[in-house]
């Protein structure tokens, strides 16, 4: 009860603003959608976008300005502003490509819009949580607005089974969190990542092992599924495919983002305790996800499929930085600076290339076999420019900001004595190049197929603009990006 | 005496109790031979089958209710510790606090109010 005395609300409020900010608006829309019976998504997007807008740039003076501190609940350093920085980032972006769809008969706008604001109060709750509980609870939030997103699609019996599997597998893992969290608590007494933090760093080995090792496996195979892990991989390809577009991509984007956030800061707070063999269980876990994944994505398709496959290899590729953060704490500032940069890069890329899927989208139905994409070079050159852009950033080719994240990534790697993993990284980036270009080669050198294109939004043209242009010019000057993500992790605190 | 004895005794009385019962109706119920057998319950006769459909109107109703109703249940530990809070000079904090959790309900339920789902037909 000292410490309710101590906190200081006014500063708790300010440095809280953008969640508080986020939930309120979120609620507005709610009560806007009972008592005005006409939907309007077309203000409603103008007023959201401009909210965005604002609460985007208060983040970022919060991120220039913050003093790092911890609440015992919440915590508030740069590390998480800019994961917050990064998921709003998001959801400007998803907004603006689901305004087609939200349009469609059966759907009200403002709920679609609510619920994807509440994900992301849930994602600032995980990057501002200074508690297991808080990170649960946040995680929770975010889980529980994307299984009613995924179902979103009236009518479509594919979008709610996968609804229906992305509940029932998604709440099976959230209950192997609670109770790799309640292990945890039992051994150690706190669930406070401050008191895990400081039991790792004395490298305690008084707790009892078997109890401590059941714990951290319990939260590695909770957080696993939820960046989509080999082995806990397999809802991936059907909920991204039975999904809404606009909201696969915010699966992959900013539910992926959130799932490493709380994953990087339970892994650095524990990373220390002796009875853990960390870093081998890492080094398969990141082995197996970026190898099955690329193996597996070779034989797709579907291109949703294609590019569900391809974010588990992602996941593989961000999993090498946590096992390097991991092993060199003293270098880790510029390794987990890449493991940041390479977050915001990953967003980048694939909310542009399920962008321009949703833009091929033909009157409700959806085009996502890569057959659809014969000849589009002819048809919309600009898509079809963007889209190959973006699949080249993700294959890692220079000038791309693929290219950049996957250097600052495994540069990290080889300084922290990864040569192994790095190896296999470089080769299943090269394995990644074969599918990356398929789409490519229909797109160029394959006669058109005779359907008519939809006609294209503005919002949704300049979603896809924004993608290309943010992955073209911060893949040719990456650096202050990379001062700005090493300089997010410098003081992490816990 | 171990703290936790008494969770062992609770056990073991849930175990007799049930136990017990069920041996004790497996003496007394009446033995028929032959196959015009119904089901034992607590020597009533059955009427109608269990299985019968009712309409999925109750489905919205039923889920709200779950929601809200453990939502309130929220209000007895805080009801709990009030004086506490109140005695230490933390009386504004927490009511403050629990009128903000009360205002997210009823903005939920002014949500499900205005949309409807409240209504039978």
């Amino acid at each position: 009860m000292e410490k309710l005395f101590n906190t200081d609300w006014n500063l708790l409020l300010q440095l809280a603003l953008p969640m508080v900010l986020l939930a309120g608006l979120g609620m507005s829309l709610l009560l806007c959608s009972a008592f005005f019976p006409r939907d309007r998504p077309k203000i409603f997007l103008g007023v959201l976008l401009l909210a965005i807008l604002g609460i985007l740039f208060y983040t970022w003076m919060q991120w220039r300005v913050v003093v790092p501190l911890s609440q015992e609940m919440l915590l508030f350093d740069r590390f998480s502003y800019s994961l917050d920085l990064i998921v709003l980032v998001t959801l400007l972006i998803v907004l603006l490509l689901c305004s087609k769809y939200v349009s469609a008969e059966g759907t009200r706008s403002s709920e679609v819009y609510a619920l994807f604001l509440f994900a992301v109060v849930g994602m600032m709750l995980i990057h501002h949580g200074a508690d297991l509980i808080v990170i649960f609870l946040g995680i929770e939030i975010m889980s529980l607005s994307s299984y009613i997103l995924t179902g979103s699609r009236r009518g479509i019996i594919r979008s709610y089974e996968a609804a229906m599997k992305y509940f029932i597998l998604g709440s099976f893992a959230s209950c192997f969190l609670l109770y790799g969290i309640a292990l945890a608590y039992g051994v150690t007494g706190s669930t406070s990542l401050a008191s895990l933090q400081s039991l790792s760093l004395a490298a305690d080995t008084s707790g009892n092992t078997v109890l401590l090792t059941m714990s951290v496996a319990f939260l590695l195979v909770g957080l696993g599924f939820k960046i989509a892990a080999v082995p806990f991989h397999l809802w991936a390809p059907d909920v991204y495919e039975g999904a809404p577009t606009p909201v696969t991509a915010f699966m992959a984007a900013g539910v992926k983002t959130a799932a490493f956030a709380a994953l990087l800061r339970i892994v650095l707070a524990l990373g220390h305790l002796p009875q853990i063999p960390w870093i081998p269980v890492l080094w398969i876990l990141s082995a197996l996800t970026m190898t099955i994944g690329n193996l597996v994505a070779l034989r797709q398709t579907h291109i949703k499929r294609l590019l569900a496959y391809s974010s588990v290899a992602h996941a593989g590729y961000l999993l090498v930085g946590v096992t390097a953060a991991l092993q060199n704490n003293t270098l880790s500032d510029a390794t987990l600076g890449g493991v940041v940069f390479y977050l915001f890069a990953y967003s980048l890329m694939t909310l542009g290339a399920f962008g321009v899927v949703v833009a091929m989208g033909h009157r409700g139905e959806q085009v996502e076999e890569l057959s659809d994409f014969s000849g589009l070079s002819q048809r919309h050159p600009f898509l079809a420019a963007a889209l190959t852009v973006f699949l080249l950033s993700m294959a890692g080719i220079p000038a791309t900001i693929g290219f950049a994240g996957k250097f600052y990534l495994f540069a990290g790697a080889v300084e922290a004595g990864f040569y192994g993993l790095t190896i296999l990284a470089v080769l299943n980036s090269v394995i990644s190049v074969y599918y990356y270009f398929a789409p490519i080669i229909k797109m160029y050198f394959q006669p058109p197929r005779g359907y008519e294109l939809p006609p294209l939004s503005y919002p949704l043209l300049a979603a896809v603009f924004l993608c290309l242009f943010t992955v073209l010019y911060l893949g040719i000057f990456p650096s202050d990006l990379f001062l700005m993500a090493r300089e997010s992790v410098k003081e992490l605190i816990f | 005496m171990d703290p936790y004895l008494s969770i062992l005794i609770l056990f073991l009385f849930a175990a007799i109790v049930t136990g017990g019962l069920m041996f004790l109706s497996q003496l007394l119920n009446p033995k028929k031979k032959g196959t015009d057998k119904t089901p034992y319950e607590s020597g009533i006769q059955p009427v109608g089958n269990p299985r019968t459909r009712f309409a999925v109107k109750f489905y919205l109703p039923a889920m709200l209710f779950i929601l809200f109703d453990v939502e309130v249940v929220f209000l007895y530990p805080w009801a709990v510790i009030f004086r506490d809070f109140v005695r230490s000079g933390l009386g504004a904090f927490i009511f403050v606090e629990m009128v903000i959790f009360l205002g997210v309900l009823v903005v939920g339920l002014l949500y499900i109010y205005g949309r409807r789902a409240l209504d039978w037909d």
